[in-house]
């Protein structure tokens, strides 16, 4: 395979993301873990440029690392005060795990590459790589409609297709914001020591 | 084009990773960040089929557009990306919550359910 600039940075933040994955596993201490885990997701919004989903980078930017691992930094933060039993990772010394592990990705790598996995047609099929001009239906004669970028699109099919998906996120966020609430609430005419 | 197998291999070392992470960890707070390692896994492999494969899925979506690549896939790793968020807010919570009663965040500690 040709070294081309996509294959270059496949490799690059395939790298990272296994790098960033191995930090949060062996890391020591939980703070260096939770790094390693914003590195980590970083290099998957890289593979979602390089897989022409860019409202998808985006999302995983704004909602991963700045939603998830800043919760996560909060909680490590938060725990600290309170002493350091939470802090410390104890060496992994498991090799029953690793043998789990390693049967399950052998045995799925092996179904998993076994199957001849059909590959659509190329043509019409550039719209995420920035080629816009090439699938603007007036090059074909058609009616103009508005550019159909990647954004567009998802939210065209959010909104009219997978509305009903769009309605279950907002309710399953609802409840999980109240019972995360309710959770940490303290109890009526329990001690505010801590 | 990095073709889609490459993929698959990249999926499989990070859920591995996760995977393992996961079973031989004993911090609660690091076993759900080995959790979200294991879904960003599962979304790569989400995004990387949509590529190939979102046309032929559900090419009915649209009315007026014919050949466009419908997002199917990366709906759902919106959905999942969504349902990360509402798990990560959750754990944390119960974390905490243990945190508070037992002063500890180890797995093996918590077994008030045991026996």
């Amino acid at each position: 395979m040709l070294l081309t600039p996509e294959v270059f940075h496949f490799y690059l933040w395939g790298g990272i993301i296994l790098v960033g994955g191995l930090g949060v596993v062996f890391s020591r201490r939980v703070i260096y873990s939770a790094f390693s885990l914003i590195l980590s997701l970083f290099g998957v919004s890289a593979l979602y440029v390089l897989l022409t989903a860019p409202f998808l980078a985006a999302v995983q930017v704004l909602l991963y690392i700045g939603g998830i691992a800043v919760l996560i930094l909060f909680a490590v933060i938060v725990a600290q005060q309170k002493g350091g039993g939470i802090l410390y990772n104890t060496q992994p010394h498991s090799p029953w795990a690793l043998l789990v592990v390693l049967v399950l990705m052998i045995s799925m790598g092996r179904i998993l590459t076994s199957i001849q996995w059909p590959v659509a047609s190329v043509e019409g099929r550039t719209m995420y790589n920035l080629q816009i001009s090439q699938i603007i239906p007036q090059a074909r004669g058609e009616e103009m409609l508005t550019p159909q970028t990647n954004t567009y699109v998802i939210g065209l099919s959010l909104s009219r297709t997978y509305v009903m998906i769009f309605e279950l996120m907002s309710v399953i966020l609802l409840v999980a914001m109240i019972g995360a609430i309710i959770y940490v609430r303290k109890e009526e005419g329990e001690s505010g020591s801590d | 084009m990095v073709p889609t197998e490459h993929y698959i291999i990249l999926a499989l070392a990070l859920f591995g990773i996760g995977a393992y992470g996961f079973m031989s960890r004993r911090n609660l707070i690091t076993l759900l960040m080995c959790m979200e390692l294991m879904v960003n896994a599962v979304n790569i492999l989400l995004v990387a089929f949509n590529r190939n494969w979102g046309l032929e899925v559900t090419r009915g979506a649209f009315m007026q557009a014919r050949d466009v690549q419908s997002p199917i896939g990366q709906i759902m790793v919106i959905f999942s990306i969504t349902i990360a968020v509402a798990e990560a807010g959750i754990g944390l919570g119960i974390i905490i919550l243990l945190y508070r009663h037992l002063k500890t965040a180890e797995v093996d500690e918590v077994n008030w359910l045991k026996w």
